[in-house]
């Protein structure tokens, strides 16, 4: 047997509780390998509860661990980095809680968080600056306009107040109010970012949120004011074109701007 | 690839509850260490507490996903990493495990055991190359504990790390507690260990603590034993000045216990010098 074949059924030994051991090891072999596997799945899951503290408690520690352990199944680390087991732990919790969405949303805020607190750092944009910026726009230039946006910033909908959400789950005490706490009547945005050197997040409207996300994603300030007025009518996609604009200013979401 | 001098100091690991004290003042230390993977990122709080703590103190570089056993070679785009943060940092040294973490597809996040064998050291001796050569700077690499002990070993762990430090000319971070913890596990002498070594390559010393049973577990959550600190007495004698440091990665106490176990350290490193002196 080779290195790399010996490795690779080393490493699916770890993964796999019913994995075959060499035919030639002893008690003492196999007592040693079982340290290792032990560590392996304890490692992983106190990273998920690390990068995920609110949703474990939201969840209940009993539910959250059978989560993770799911997860590091069916999704086994790949990365050097230990951070990246967490990723898409929210479409698990999805998948695994779907009567129960706020678990993933909660999910998804805390991974979206643990991304903007290590993102690249950036300077922003403030209100003087953007109108020094756009100072010589004509009209063409103002609908041809894009904005770039600080890296980590995460922006997705939710059918739950995670702003009440979250500090529910902050302590020690009862969570029954975060388990007790209704949907919204309608989605709202969430959006996550990092603020000086600590990630958080706000919420938004819906379509606010979605025209971030297109302006995120490259649409000009005239494709996001035409889906507003699609999602709104005129009078009131026009109020918050504006209003919108100044606030993503304002939250120090925007890095630069382009005509 | 450069030679890397000897610096005979005391550190700590840095850890997360410790950095307001790092952060705020004179902390008693020659040098820290850090896991470089922790600051492996893009921006953010890790880089700007790094930054701040290296104008203050000598800074080593300790890595963990190195993987330098992996018989599926290195990792290009991690090494790419540690570079741009070797850079940034200009760090005493960068070390890492004589170990592998991950096959083809998957990584293991733990410091899993090698086959002393010619196959495997020829496939470590390849992956330090290639490591040290895109890093630019020579490393250190660790005894690791270990728990299993390969039917198929050709030679002692002592002969094969000597052997990858013959051949790819990296120095050696000696961690005595390891040492401590895999003679009680695989029933080796740990003098035989530390005799068999090129100790004049040691640049760093490791302390912890660890977990005792039938098998040993190296678990950083406890002071350093008195087993392991004859040890460090005796390491000290033999590899000439090295920087001697504790790592703690659970159960972190108070900084101040810390420091008062460092203490222990330099006291021993003192009795040695005057002991060479006489």
């Amino acid at each position: 047997m080779t290195l790399a074949e010996q490795q690779s059924g080393f490493i699916q030994g770890l993964l796999a509780n019913d994995a075959l051991l060499p035919e030639h090891w002893q008690a003492r072999e196999r007592a040693g390998y079982e340290i290792y596997r032990n560590a392996y799945r304890a490692r992983l899951i106190d990273a998920l509860r690390e990068t995920y503290p609110r949703t474990a408690r939201l969840a209940g520690e009993e539910a959250f661990q059978a989560a993770a352990a799911h997860h590091l199944i069916t999704h086994p680390p790949a990365s050097w980095t230990l951070d990246d087991a967490g990723l898409h732990f929210d479409r698990t919790l999805e998948a695994l809680f779907p009567r129960d969405l706020d678990v993933a949303e909660l999910g998804w805020i805390e991974w979206a968080m643990q991304v903007a607190f290590t993102a690249a750092d950036a300077d922003t944009l403030d209100r003087p600056a953007l109108t020094a910026a756009t100072a010589a726009f004509g009209a063409q230039a103002w609908q041809d306009l894009r904005l770039a946006f600080v890296p980590g910033l995460a922006v997705r909908l939710v059918e739950h107040d995670c702003l009440r959400l979250w500090p529910l789950l902050g302590g020690d005490e009862s969570i029954d109010a975060a388990r007790e706490l209704a949907p919204l009547s309608e989605a709202q945005g969430c959006i996550v970012w990092r603020g000086g050197l600590c990630s958080t997040f706000t919420m938004v409207s819906a379509p606010e949120a979605r025209a971030l996300a297109a302006m995120q994603t490259g649409a000009n300030y005239a494709d996001a004011c035409e889906l507003l007025v699609h999602l709104l009518g005129e009078e009131p996609a026009l109020q918050l074109a504006g209003t919108m604009l100044a606030r993503w200013l304002d939250q120090g979401w925007i890095t630069r701007v382009s005509a | 690839m450069t030679h890397i001098e000897p610096f005979a100091g005391f550190g700590l690991g840095l850890r997360r509850p410790h950095y307001p004290d790092f952060l705020g003042g004179d902390v008693d230390v020659d040098f820290v260490e850090v896991i470089s993977e922790n600051f492996m990122v893009d921006g953010g709080k890790p880089l700007a507490v790094l930054d701040t703590v290296r104008c203050r103190h000598e800074v080593a570089l300790h890595g963990v996903s190195l993987s330098p056993g992996s018989a599926h070679g290195v990792d290009r785009d991690y090494l790419t990493r540690l570079k741009a943060l070797a850079d940034r940092i200009e760090p005493l040294w960068v070390s890492d495990h004589l170990c592998w973490t991950r096959s083809s597809a998957h990584n293991s996040h733990d410091l899993l055991p090698l086959p002393y064998t010619a196959e495997a050291l020829d496939v470590i001796c390849t992956n330090m190359m290639i490591a040290q050569d895109i890093l630019q700077r020579p490393l250190l690499l660790e005894n690791p504990s270990s728990y299993l002990s390969f039917p198929e070993n050709e030679m002692t762990e002592w002969e094969f790390l000597s052997e990858v430090a013959q051949r790819t000319g990296c120095y050696l971070l000696l961690d005595v507690n390891n040492i401590y913890v895999s003679a009680h596990n695989h029933g080796f002498s740990a003098h035989d260990y530390l005799g068999g070594l090129p100790l004049e390559r040691v640049r760093q010393i490791h302390l912890a603590g660890h977990t005792p049973g039938e098998i040993a577990i190296d678990t950083h959550d406890r002071a350093v034993c008195a087993g392991v600190w004859d040890l460090l007495e005796l390491a000290l004698a033999r590899t000439g000045p090295a920087a001697v440091m504790i790592e703690r990665d659970d159960a972190i106490p108070p900084l101040a216990d810390l420091l008062a176990e460092l203490a222990t350290a330099r006291s021993i490193a003192a009795g040695v010098n005057r002991a060479a002196a006489a």
